[in-house]
């Protein structure tokens, strides 16, 4: 009975310690928030990508602030489930979650997260809170930028002869059949690809508001058979990585791929660095992934601090440099990406989230499985 | 009952038992889920939506027919090639135990490594490949990878599976006689005609385990067709792991297909062993 009791009393005294501290925080002021998250101590990020190479990103926070940081394995949709599970939850286990753009849509921020982060942030006029559409009203800010475009093999196709609008593609498609790969499932970069084609194709549609209804749909069938007519002049590819591991090998002159990705890759040396990446003046989409501190953190201020250092110019301009992503803090410079200002402007939105998916399984129905 | 028959009965129990629960476990679970029962994203009440749905997915019917072409195909193949091989190891000779050996070390490989293998081994820029290039056969790499017939699927399937069939029509031939064989030969009959009318229906049982088994491995197979298979195709298996991670009611009509799945090894295998078996018999008339 003891026992249950000092039990209860601890878990009471960690909730009430916990929901202080996330109520405190806009009370603090940021020299104390520091003091507050050392004395928390640790902090445990959920990120479902690159965990081991952020591992080592991280020591530069440990070793300044002397703050532990965790970085648990797990997938994106087992980090977003266990984040859901948990909601009901006096204490969680995640102090930062890192979700797409996109998956803001999916459940209500001002409930379930500590922010707005644009009120409690001091670098917040310099930072994102609105990605892929979706806007996280200060709840959720932006740390990485990715983009898709077109990686290519310089010694299979010059860079004054790349593909830059639809007709351009068309004609290099019929001109040299089978160089061109793209993935339709396993990453994002395929349907990247032929998302903007079908925009290019159906251009009298707003892709940003239309909803996918039967009307819109039908709309959508000059894309299918653009795709269809050329069916043995491009190759699907299994992934992402095939895509990327075949231009390496030399069977592709182009394939569909993210800015990122590439830039990994040959940091990494798993691709050569003569690969080279563009975005087509067709435009193809860019989005980026984000942050949040839930409600229930059970480390609040040390996942703030941790997230001023993630969104700071400077670490921005490090994860541009290791890992080609797009900086997310106005005051970074972007020396190191694979595209210059310029050609960055033929970035576009990716379509609205349900919209978006209805065209991926619409390609797969009319297109793949056609 | 008896005391000597029930102890028997005991005995069986925690084996048997534990196999039919999870049976029975699994199976309820799949129909209940493909009626709309344990739904994770809506309400859990009786429907035949799931049914409906998928059965009027044109992506079923390619799986299905896909994956019957593979499981049939492979399984043929498989104990066609494994014959002659266990004809040829019926009776030891020096080194036959090695050969024996080697032959079966495709069942200590798992699928998924064999995978990869196989696509190394065919890619564009792969060992086949670079000969074919040196020997002035082709003057640029073919593109092998992920073919659209699922040729590279049913070699390796009938790589991974032709050592499990060697194995049973290994014993099977073994425990044939000599003497019927040699009375056959006596009368006239040349090695063909041993073959269709004595050893083939000597080794009906051991033929027909090995295609049931075979088909139903082919039938459900991910690993293979996920690494090697057509991208443009989907096997059962694939598409039901597909429909559960694309769809929010992926796990009710995974379901659906998981039944289909359990349904297309039953009645496929079982027919593929009937066939064979009138077959067989019809070749031992005539």
């Amino acid at each position: 009975m003891k026992s249950l009791l000092l039990s209860l009393t601890v878990a009471t005294l960690t909730f009430a310690t916990t929901a202080q501290a996330s109520d405190d925080l806009s009370n603090m002021t940021w020299p104390q928030v520091v003091a507050q998250a050392k004395k928390e101590g640790t902090v445990v990020w959920y990120n479902w990508f690159y965990q081991d190479r952020f591992r080592g990103e991280v020591k530069s926070f440990e070793n300044h602030y002397g703050i532990k940081v965790i970085i648990p394995d797990g997938s994106h949709d087992a980090n977003m489930n266990k984040f859901l599970a948990q909601s009901s939850r006096p204490t969680g286990d995640i102090d930062v979650l890192s979700l797409g753009g996109s998956d803001l849509a999916k459940f209500k921020p001002e409930k379930m997260l500590i922010g707005p982060l644009s009120n409690l942030l001091p670098q917040n006029n310099t930072l994102k809170y609105k990605m892929e559409g979706v806007d996280s009203k200060g709840y959720a800010v932006a740390y990485w930028g990715n983009q898709t475009g077109i990686a290519y093999n310089p010694s299979l196709i010059s860079q004054k002869d790349l593909p830059q609008t639809l007709s351009d593609f068309s004609a290099y498609f019929a001109k040299h059949p089978g160089m061109f790969g793209f993935n339709y499932e396993k990453g994002g970069s395929g349907p990247a690809f032929f998302q903007s084609i079908v925009r290019n194709v159906v251009p009298d549609i707003d892709y940003q508001t239309a909803q996918p209804t039967a009307n819109t749909m039908a709309k959508l069938t000059p894309a299918w058979k653009w795709f269809n007519q050329r069916r043995g002049q491009y190759i699907i590819t299994a992934s992402n990585s095939d895509s990327m591991t075949r231009l390496n090998g030399g069977e592709f002159a182009m394939v569909a791929s993210w800015e990122d990705l590439t830039a990994s890759l040959q940091k990494e040396g798993d691709i050569s660095k003569a690969i080279k990446f563009y975005i087509p003046k067709m435009t193809m989409p860019g989005g980026g992934n984000v942050v949040m501190i839930p409600k229930n953190a059970p480390h609040p201020a040390a996942a703030l601090l941790f997230i001023h250092w993630l969104t700071s110019a400077k670490t921005q301009v490090t994860f541009n440099k290791d890992f080609g992503s797009v900086p997310q803090n106005t005051e970074s410079n972007s020396h190191y990406a694979l595209v210059n200002k310029a050609e960055r402007k033929n970035s576009s939105l990716w379509p609205d989230k349900p919209l978006s998916d209805a065209i991926n399984k619409a390609f797969i129905n009319h297109v793949i499985f056609h | 009952m008896n005391k000597q028959t029930l102890l028997a009965y005991c005995l069986l129990l925690p084996g048997l038992g534990l196999i039919i629960v999870f049976i029975f476990v699994i199976i309820s679970m799949a129909l209940a889920q493909s009626v709309g029962y344990f739904n994770f994203s809506g309400s859990s009440t009786f429907t035949w939506q799931f049914w409906q749905q998928i059965l009027a997915d044109h992506q079923l019917s390619r799986a299905f027919f896909y994956s019957l072409k593979i499981a049939t195909i492979s399984a043929i193949l498989s104990v066609s090639f494994a014959y002659p091989l266990a004809l040829w190891l019926r009776d030891p000779f020096r080194g036959s135990q090695f050969v024996s050996s080697l032959l079966k070390a495709p069942l200590l490989v798992h699928g998924l490594v064999a995978a990869f293998l196989y696509v190394n081994f065919i890619s564009f820029n792969g060992f086949l490949n670079q000969i074919f290039v040196h020997l002035g056969l082709v003057s640029r790499p073919i593109r092998m990878q992920n073919d659209s017939y699922g040729i590279g699927v049913i070699i390796l399937q009938v790589w991974k599976q032709m050592p499990f069939a060697l194995l049973l029509l290994t014993g099977a031939v073994q425990s044939i006689g000599h003497d019927i064989t040699d009375a056959a030969k006596d009368l006239g009959a040349g090695a063909w005609t041993r073959f269709v009318k004595i050893i083939l229906p000597l080794t009906l049982k051991a033929l027909q385990a090995a295609l049931i088994i075979i088909f139903i491995g082919a039938a459900g197979d991910y690993s293979f067709q996920i690494v090697a298979g057509p991208i443009d195709v989907s096997s059962l298996a694939q598409l039901m792991l597909r429909i559960q991670a694309n769809d929010a009611n992926g796990w009710n009509l995974s379901a659906t297909v998981a039944i289909l799945l359990m349904l297309t090894a039953l009645i496929g295998s079982a027919l593929l062993a009937l066939i064979t078996q009138q077959v067989i018999k019809w070749g031992a008339k005539r």
